[in-house]
């Protein structure tokens, strides 16, 4: 199976994930497509093969040398697609050999992937681009990923020449929830370091993003009736107002910095 | 923001990839209750989460992970661009969980909407960059 043959097969699971159902994975879709891989894992002949009941999928390529200690290296990327916007039903088309221009996703809709909105469309003139019908993501995020991955373990299994130590993969649900962490066992990954495939353009390589955290401030007023206590009544809001007034301008939302 | 006279609750999203100056900002902020509290005794109070810190903490006394990955790319034709993420990754989370972690392209664009599109060239080259990887690991 080639590369391209896998993308078009995964994105064909519906794996949206959703901040609320408090469940792990957060969408049953997501199972459904971690099973799948895990069967063509098994066909492929992979080793240690484990799926959780919280839809972590991992295996082992093991290495081929044996004469010395190599790093284990991991490759991850997440099961589920953005709870932005559907990825039901998704219907993927190639454009091959791209001439540049408009490229019309939804003659119906009148929707139009084009080079005026996406300038970054033109560097990639000449190329074969996978495309959405526009009623749906497309799901590139991150089965894409999931693919190259898989296709990579493929071809070194192939290509027994090249020399390597253990490999580990890992596939796992609700990263873009903010959950795809959290309950991924990193003792049982045992790899020495990793590198998630889930960047954007070409070249990209990413190891830094920002702290971040919120802070909520309560204010509590004394809702005391105005005719009898001129003095003692406080609206927890003129509190508020005071507080924002203070507050350096760079601490307001509007004002952070962005990269 | 959420109000009535008896209660109003502010939310803020405190971001910064300094990790001395973002937690000069939580104090900051600390700060500016107790000083309301000293006008309005017992009036406001906070409530400060971290979501996630900088993975480049972890990532810098393991430099060699992101040298493998550049070298990689620079050997199957590809030039690396180093780039901050703008949100969390499980990259980061990971990392801090004691697996480094840096994220490497997939090949997409537009992701999150029906914009979305991937180059097959981008896929083939990202595949090539694991494949390169896994080589160059097994050569040090
Ligand atoms: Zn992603």
């Amino acid at each position: 199976m080639t590369l391209v043959d896998r993308f078009l097969e995964y994105v064909k699971f519906d794996t949206q994930s959703d901040e609320l159902t408090n469940m792990t994975p957060s969408t049953p879709g997501q199972m459904i497509f971690a099973q799948h891989l895990e069967k063509e894992l098994h066909k492929l002949g992979l080793s240690d093969i484990s799926l959780d009941e919280n839809g972590y999928l991992m295996a082992t390529l093991p290495g081929n040398i044996s004469d010395r200690k190599v790093p284990v290296v991991g490759f991850i990327a997440h099961l589920d697609t953005s709870p932005d916007m559907s990825g039901r039903h998704v219907s993927p088309r190639i454009v091959e050999n791209y001439p540049g221009g408009d490229i019309v996703l939804n003659a119906t809709d009148g929707i139009t992937l084009s080079p005026e909105e996406f300038p970054e469309l033109l560097n990639y003139v000449g190329q074969d681009l996978i495309v959405t019908d526009g009623n749906t993501l497309l799901g590139a995020d991150d089965k894409a990923g999931i693919a190259e991955i898989i296709t990579a373990v493929d071809y070194l299994m192939k290509h027994p020449e090249i020399k390597h130590g253990d490999i580990r993969i890992a596939f796992n649900p609700d990263e873009e929830i903010g959950l795809g962490a959290h309950k991924f066992d990193v003792a049982r990954f045992g790899a020495d370091w990793a590198y998630t495939m889930d960047g954007g353009e070409i070249g990209e390589l990413e190891f830094e993003n920002f702290n971040a955290a919120v802070a909520t401030v309560t204010f509590k007023g004394r809702n005391v009736h105005p005719g009898y206590a001129k003095h003692k009544m406080i609206n927890s809001m003129r509190i508020a107002n005071q507080f924002v007034i203070m507050l350096p301008r760079w601490e307001t939302p509007e004002h952070t910095e962005g990269f | 923001m959420q109000c009535s006279v008896e209660s109003t609750t502010l939310t803020y999203i405190i971001r910064d990839h300094d990790r001395d100056r973002f937690e000069r900002r939580k104090k900051e902020l600390e700060h500016l209750v107790r000083k309301i509290n000293h006008e309005f005794p017992g009036c406001c109070s906070i409530e400060i989460k971290d979501q996630y810190y900088n993975m480049r903490e972890k990532i810098e006394p393991v430099m060699h992970v992101v040298e493998i990955a550049e070298e990689a790319m620079r050997q199957v034709g590809v030039t690396p661009k180093v780039q901050p993420i703008r949100g969390g990754t499980d990259g980061a989370q990971l990392s801090f969980k004691g697996l480094p972690c840096p994220n490497i392209f997939a090949g997409g664009l537009n992701f999150h909407g029906r914009y979305e599109f991937v180059p097959v060239q981008s896929m083939e080259k990202a595949k090539d960059v694991i494949v390169q990887i896994a080589r160059l690991v097994g050569e040090k």
